[in-house]
């Protein structure tokens, strides 16, 4: 049992309250999601579980937080370690071992048990997290997926009570997500552990939590309670609650079962009136009949090969102005390595890339950033400077505009940034809506953006999405690299899926969303007859008024 | 089934003595024969592709060593010897730069000298090379007494930073690209000193707290304050001897009493940490390898072929 009372927290002693007397009671053997907008204290609330809060980050706290009854402020960390298990949300980063197996046993190690115990705990971690393929396998060689699920793994061999994990799938491919969330509720349900996780994405993880702890970004408690009852009124929810609540469904579903119940009982008359819309020519028919000279940007017959890996293999895609595209793929399929050659980040081993009509990899300062450019996963990457303004009058200089004009790009985007503020120092979203703005000043004729939506909750995703289709309507051609199933549903015209570096689809965003399970949007999934994508377009097609 | 491992000290023992076989012998041949044994042994028992492409990095190093040795023989060489191969333009220097005279007279002593000494440098490392790319060297810390392992452990995962930091590196330098600047030169260098520096402590940040919550650096079982103080000291006596030790090898008037008492000092205070750390143990070990007559024979066979080497030269 978690138990949390009257705790207080601040970063300095006369700085903001970050939580002010905050109660709550997680309960033994159920699995609790972390929910609220960025910015919120996620992170935090999860550091004050093992007291990594505030021993790494400094800051002051008082109240008391108890797991299974230990006072876990008055503990170091490093003697919570067989009571609260903690993952980091960047696990490759932190492994120490050469190999998946000794990984496993560092905790064994430092908990001081006898070689018999060692090994027979190892074999059962292994056994329960799947690794026994990865078991001698280097580190540095693990996928996204298997890496977290070797951390977990890491964690678990201590035989916690309480694991803690902060964003676990946030790097994660769909596929991947699903095998990470599989393994944490097989702990939740096989061998009672309490699992405490945050997560932005809730269409992926909302079906599997027991409790929702919902922060609101003020000081006071969380509220509290199962999903059904905090989604009522919480403003981040996943698309199929908001569909539920548009709908009026009673009880409100939270799988995407308990959704499929509701359309087929309560709706068919509904569903009868509409047959499935006739479809329009798929892009694959439409394709032959656009002039090919119309293209903004292309790759032909594109190869890059890493050392002995082959990143992309005869790749040829042509992209059009005033057109979304989403890349999809699993990590590691070479959606970032197209991206980069697109930006001229990488020379390609063979084939050709255009774009606007000259190949990006010989262009530099001023001739590349007005033709294309490039919001990297990390946005942080691309400030240097001490304060926003700062950063915006540089990136005038670097692109040659009139003083003011990233000013005025930038609160177009977003109004509430402060000039002041240390680039660094904003929320994820304000972050990216910084990096667009210095990226979008110099006008680049092509725009891609790798990983957009990481981090980000559901408004700030709305206010993106209202951001990029204001940028198509300008005529501009952008490319997403995603794993955000829910938002390419909401933006996107054509969807690429890439695998181990070839195109393996490339469509219509509907024909290709609609056909792959691994990529269908929570709509598709609750109206299987339909073609509908988003929540907006299942309303209309209900006969809902929104 | 898995694979016999030997035992963590079997290869490293082996590299070191064939380093002093490479140390003590004139010979080319037997430097050229330690040089293929070392590469063959590595290529026989590699655990996996991995491995061996450390031992690549070693191999680049070695040819390195040799040509550097090479072309300073070239540049420099030796003006005692007579027996004259080629002659190179001449170019002498001012006497402020200790005037020597470079280029000149090439002569097969000064060129055979130097193919000698690079090649002895260039087994050196390969046996190094070979040892750490057989067994990483986090596996021979783990057999090492504790006190040692944590020093051990803290210069590994240092190490292991260097790899993220030209991650970071690049990254920057790709942001600078995006941004349409200069990427190259001094100025793009100190603009990615901030971002760098910044990601690589919250990197650190982040394996530290990694590594505490799953309980590294607790102690198991009670230890006495005594015994705690003691180790601290002496940990921090090996520390300051081993720097008066330097001092006294490097300064110039080099006094024979005092380095030695430099050197008793550390040899002491080393003895006392690891007898008082040995009741301090923060840790077990999984799936300890133990010694076998593999290791044996494999330490037997280094051991033969330096005695040989010795004697004969």
């Amino acid at each position: 049992m978690i138990e949390l009372s009257q705790v207080s927290f601040r970063y300095s002693p006369h700085g903001k309250a970050i939580f002010e007397d905050m109660n709550f009671v997680v309960p033994d053997n159920s699995l609790a999601l972390v929910t609220g907008p960025t910015g919120a204290g996620k992170s935090t609330l999860l550091g004050l579980l093992n007291s990594h809060v505030p021993s790494f980050t400094g800051g002051q706290v008082s109240g008391q937080v108890r797991v299974c009854g230990v006072d876990v402020l008055a503990s170091r960390p490093r003697d919570l370690a067989q009571i609260v298990g903690v993952v980091p949300q960047s696990p490759r980063s932190c492994f120490i071992a050469d190999t998946v197996e000794t990984e496993i046993a560092f905790a064994l190690e430092q908990i001081g048990l006898d070689d018999t115990s060692m090994r027979k705990r190892v074999e059962e971690v292994i056994d329960l997290m799947g690794l026994q393929h990865l078991r001698s396998r280097r580190l540095s060689r693990l996928s996204g997926g298997e890496a977290q699920r070797v951390a977990i793994g890491a964690v678990l061999v201590a035989h916690p009570k309480v694991l803690i994990l902060d964003e676990p799938t946030s790097a994660l491919d769909p596929v991947a997500t699903e095998e990470v969330i599989a393994a944490l509720k097989r702990l939740v349900d096989d061998l009672g552990m309490t699992v405490v996780l945050s997560e932005h994405r809730l269409e992926r993880v909302s079906e599997a939590a027991d409790l929702v702890i919902a922060l609101d970004g003020s000081t006071g408690a969380p509220k509290v309670g199962t999903p059904q009852e905090i989604f009522q009124s919480s403003e981040i929810v996943p698309p199929l609650v908001q569909l539920g609540r548009a709908a009026n469904w009673q009880p409100l579903p939270i799988t995407i079962r308990d959704g499929r119940r509701h359309a087929l009982s309560q709706l068919r008359p509904a569903l009868e009136r509409k047959a499935p819309s006739t479809q329009a020519p798929s892009r694959a028919a439409r394709n032959h009949h656009e002039a090919a000279d119309e293209s903004i940007a292309s790759v032909t017959k594109l190869r890059v090969d890493y050392q002995a890996n082959r990143a992309l293999e005869e790749t040829t895609l042509v992209f059009q102005p005033g057109e979304v595209t989403a890349v999809m793929g699993r990590n590691g399929s070479g959606k970032t390595t197209l991206l980069s050659c697109l930006v001229g980040l990488i020379d390609p081993t063979a084939g050709v890339v255009q774009v606007a009509g000259l190949a990006p990899a010989g262009l530099t300062g001023k001739a590349r950033i007005s033709r294309v450019g490039l919001v990297p996963s990390e946005p942080a990457d691309l400030f240097f400077c001490e304060s926003v303004k700062d950063e915006c009058d540089a990136s005038d200089v670097d692109a040659n505009l009139t003083s003011g004009t990233t000013r005025a790009v930038l609160a177009e985007l977003a109004t509430e940034i402060q000039q002041d503020g240390h680039p660094r120092d904003l929320s994820e979203g304000q972050q990216l809506c910084l990096a667009l703005a210095i990226t979008c000043a110099a006008n680049p004729q092509v725009l891609l953006m790798d990983e957009p939506t990481r981090g980000l909750d559901y408004p700030s995703k709305q206010k993106l999405a209202e951001v990029l289709l204001r940028l198509r309507a300008n005529g501009r051609s952008l490319i997403i690299a995603t794993h955000d199933v829910e938002f390419v549903a909401t933006i996107a015209d054509r969807v690429v899926v890439l695998a181990q570096g070839d195109v393996v689809a490339d469509d219509d965003s509907r024909t290709v969303l609609t056909s792959s399970p691994m990529f269908a949007p929570q709509m598709k999934k609750i109206f299987p007859d339909q073609d509908w994508l988003t929540v907006s377009e299942a309303l209309a097609g209900l006969a809902v008024p929104a | 089934m898995k694979p016999r491992v030997n035992h963590p000290y079997t290869w490293w023992t082996a590299a070191l003595v064939l380093s002093i076989g490479a140390a003590v012998t004139s010979s080319i041949w037997v430097l050229a024969l330690l040089v293929m044994v070392v590469i063959g042994t590595v290529l026989a028992f590699h655990p996996d592709q991995d491995s061996l492409r450390a031992f690549k990095g070693f191999c680049y190093f070695a040819v390195i060593a040799l040509g550097v040795r090479m072309v300073f023989a070239l540049i420099i060489g030796n003006p005692f010897a007579t027996d004259v191969l080629f002659t190179l333009p001449e170019l002498a220097t001012p006497t402020w730069l200790g005037g020597l005279t470079l280029g000149g007279e090439v002569t097969s002593t000064a060129l055979t000298n130097a193919l000698l000494e690079g090649l002895r440098m260039a087994a050196i490392v390969l046996a190094v090379g070979a040892a750490s790319s057989l067994t990483p060297p986090v596996k021979v810390l783990s057999k090492l007494p504790s006190a040692v392992y944590e020093v051990g452990l803290t210069v590994l995962i240092a190490l292991n930073t260097v790899p993220s930091l030209a991650k970071d590196i690049s990254r920057t330098q790709t942001a600078l690209k995006l941004r349409g600047r200069k990427h190259s030169g001094l100025r793009a260098l100190a603009t990615a000193l901030t971002p760098t520096m910044e990601s690589s402590l919250r990197r650190s940040m982040a394996l530290a707290a990694f590594m505490e919550s799953r309980g590294y650096g607790r102690l198991l079982g009670e230890v006495t304050l005594f015994r705690r103080g003691v180790v601290s000291i002496s940990t921090l006596m090996v520390l300051a001897f081993t720097a008066l030790s330097l001092a006294a090898l490097m300064s110039a008037g080099f006094q024979e009493t005092f380095g030695a008492a430099a050197l008793v000092g550390l040899v002491t205070a080393f003895v006392i940490l690891i007898v008082a750390s040995r009741g301090m143990k923060r840790r077990t070990e999984y799936r300890p390898v133990s010694w076998g007559s593999a290791d044996l024979a494999c330490v037997a066979l280094a051991l033969a072929a330096t005695t040989s080497i010795w004697f004969l030269s």
